[in-house]
């Protein structure tokens, strides 16, 4: 198997051609995915539904390669299949009949498997297809941008107009019930904005690493920040510094993006966990 | 054991009870977890629930709060159908949070408020609310405190404010005592009693606490799968209790008790 990242940018001469349009829609795309990753990032840690990301991202994959039999737009199937699986999770888990990391053990699977049985009807090989799986700076197209621009749109639309009942609902789904919130209703609307968040992420990070953009933000901003908004703020901070960096990175070492982003990630993690303990241990001697 | 007679004529009006039950059946998963259970809480009235471990206090708890459907029977809180009306505060045995959730008490509190409630109540009504319901549960002074800091005692009391913000006229309390060690225990209740004579609200309560129970209720019903009205407190015994409960179950008696 050919790495397929590798072949356009380290051939110099198509970057050339390409001229720097798809590197600014790669940004716009990136930046505004960490922004909205990161916005849902500390519902997504306290509530635990890291996995819920993963899956989703799975199931869109199947949606792709799907799109790709098909002749479908890849960017809108892989949105409609990553909202049908937060759907089914949100149902099959609705009254514990099957438990959310079963339920999504098995729509992963799912999702996977129909997107290799379609992958196999195609007799040609194509690249897009593994641009879905890891990422790259390739894919968002020129059509993708008002795909990437609207769902941004509706999801912070949703934020604002859910943003305090939400906030209410993950600190304690039963008090939030007995005040009047409709919980049913805000852990679909909860699982819908990941599953937008992770279908447009996808493009750029890759269905395998998009869990990363949802989580690590958000488990850096609940360690440093103070208050939910606070807590909030840094998470956006890291996925900007995140994607600013890793696409840049990613352009000039022609290493993946999805894998470079999921790095300085992992460093800024590293950082923010040595700040927390060195925080805790002055405060352990003043003490 | 007798089955409840409270509801004597069930064409009574349900005007003036903040609580009316009757004949309420809930089966989950085959299980018959309440039986045909009936009775009335009187307005303003401070209402025990007693009955052993897995006798269905909690779920009864859960019908009139709106957040488990009954099988049978019928249910009104404040005249309304269980989970409508929004004058109803409630104060769970334990509140399970994420710890790392950065929060303070007062943001807690505050969470009770929605945006229709506090544009109602205006900027002095909303701080004065707040300030009221801190005031009642005794955390005014440790109320801007991050929640995580907070002992589960205090923790609990925080609780009780975010349930008496928007001033319910029914305050359900699942075991509240049960966070709260002794020497906090005579201040909690006493709170309890200031906040029924300052606002005239009614108290439905679930406890083991025997002192509790004997000398702050009004009202004592046994709750275990069917409904029993023990009496008035005062007439329920230790000994009345312990029977109640059965040999697996006492009553928690308080060990440093100065009452009665």
């Amino acid at each position: 198997m050919s790495i397929p990242w590798s072949i356009p940018w380290t051939a110099g001469a198509d970057m050339g051609m390409l001229g720097l349009g798809f590197f600014q829609r790669a940004l716009l795309a990136g930046c505004l995915t960490a922004f909205i990753c990161a916005l849902l990032s500390p519902h997504v840690v306290l509530r635990r539904m890291a996995f819920v990301g993963h899956g989703v991202a799975h199931a869109a994959f199947g949606g792709v390669a799907l799109g790709l039999l098909l002749g479908w737009n890849l960017t809108l199937s892989g949105l409609v299949s990553g909202l049908v699986m937060a759907l089914a999770l949100g149902f099959l888990t609705r009254r514990h009949q099957v438990s959310e990391d079963s339920a999504i053990g098995i729509l992963v699977a799912v999702g996977m498997a129909l997107g290799i049985i379609a992958l196999s009807m195609r007799q040609t090989y194509t690249q897009d297809v593994f641009s879905f799986l890891f990422g790259s700076l390739l894919a968002v197209l020129p059509g993708d941008v008002p795909i990437v621009v609207g769902t941004a749109a509706v999801v912070l639309g949703l934020l604002l107009a859910f943003g305090r009942s939400l906030w209410v609902f993950t600190f304690n789904e039963e008090l939030a019930r007995v005040e009047g919130h409709r919980t049913e209703l805000l852990r679909f609307v909860l699982m819908g904005l990941v599953a937008l968040a992770v279908v447009i992420a996808m493009k750029i990070v890759g269905a395998i690493l998009v869990s990363a953009l949802l989580v690590v933000p958000g488990v850096c901003g609940l360690n440093l920040g103070r208050g939910f908004l606070g807590a909030t703020f840094i998470a956006v901070v890291t996925g900007q510094v995140a994607v600013v960096g890793g696409l840049a990175a990613s352009f000039w070492s022609g290493w993946p993006p999805g894998a470079t982003i999921v790095l300085i990630l992992f460093l800024i993690f590293l950082g923010v966990m040595v700040a927390k303990r060195v925080q805790e241990m002055t405060a352990a001697e003043s003490a | 054991m007798e089955r409840a007679t409270t509801v004597q004529q069930p064409a009574v009006t349900t005007g003036n009870s903040a609580v009316y039950v009757r004949d309420l059946t809930v089966v989950k998963e085959g299980f018959r977890i309440l039986d045909r259970v009936s009775f009335q809480v009187a307005e303003g009235s401070f209402f025990g629930i007693v009955g052993p471990n897995g006798g269905g206090k909690t779920t009864l708890l859960k019908v009139i709060l709106g957040l488990q459907t009954p099988s049978g029977g019928k249910v009104l809180v404040l005249n309304q159908p269980p989970g409508r009306s929004r004058h109803v505060g409630y104060l769970p045995q334990k509140v399970t949070f994420d710890p790392r959730f950065p929060v303070t008490g007062l943001d807690v509190v505050r969470m009770a408020l929605d945006r229709k409630t506090r544009s109602r109540l205006g900027g002095l009504g909303t701080d004065e609310a707040l300030r009221w319901a801190l005031d009642m549960s005794g955390m005014t002074r440790k109320a801007h405190l991050p929640l995580r800091q907070l002992s589960g005692g205090e923790q609990q009391r925080i609780f009780l404010a975010r349930a008496l913000v928007k001033r319910p006229k029914l305050l359900v309390l699942d075991e509240p005592t049960l966070g709260v060690d002794a020497s906090a225990l005579d201040g909690f209740m006493h709170g309890l009693e200031r906040i029924r004579e300052d606002r005239n609200i009614t108290l439905l309560m679930v406890s083991h606490e025997h002192t509790v129970i004997r000398y702050h209720t009004d009202l004592v019903l046994c709750v275990s799968r069917t409904a029993s009205l023990l009496g008035r407190s005062q007439d329920v015994t230790t000994e009345l209790l312990a029977k109640t409960f059965g040999h697996h179950e006492h009553p928690v008696e308080h060990p440093v008790d100065g009452g009665g």
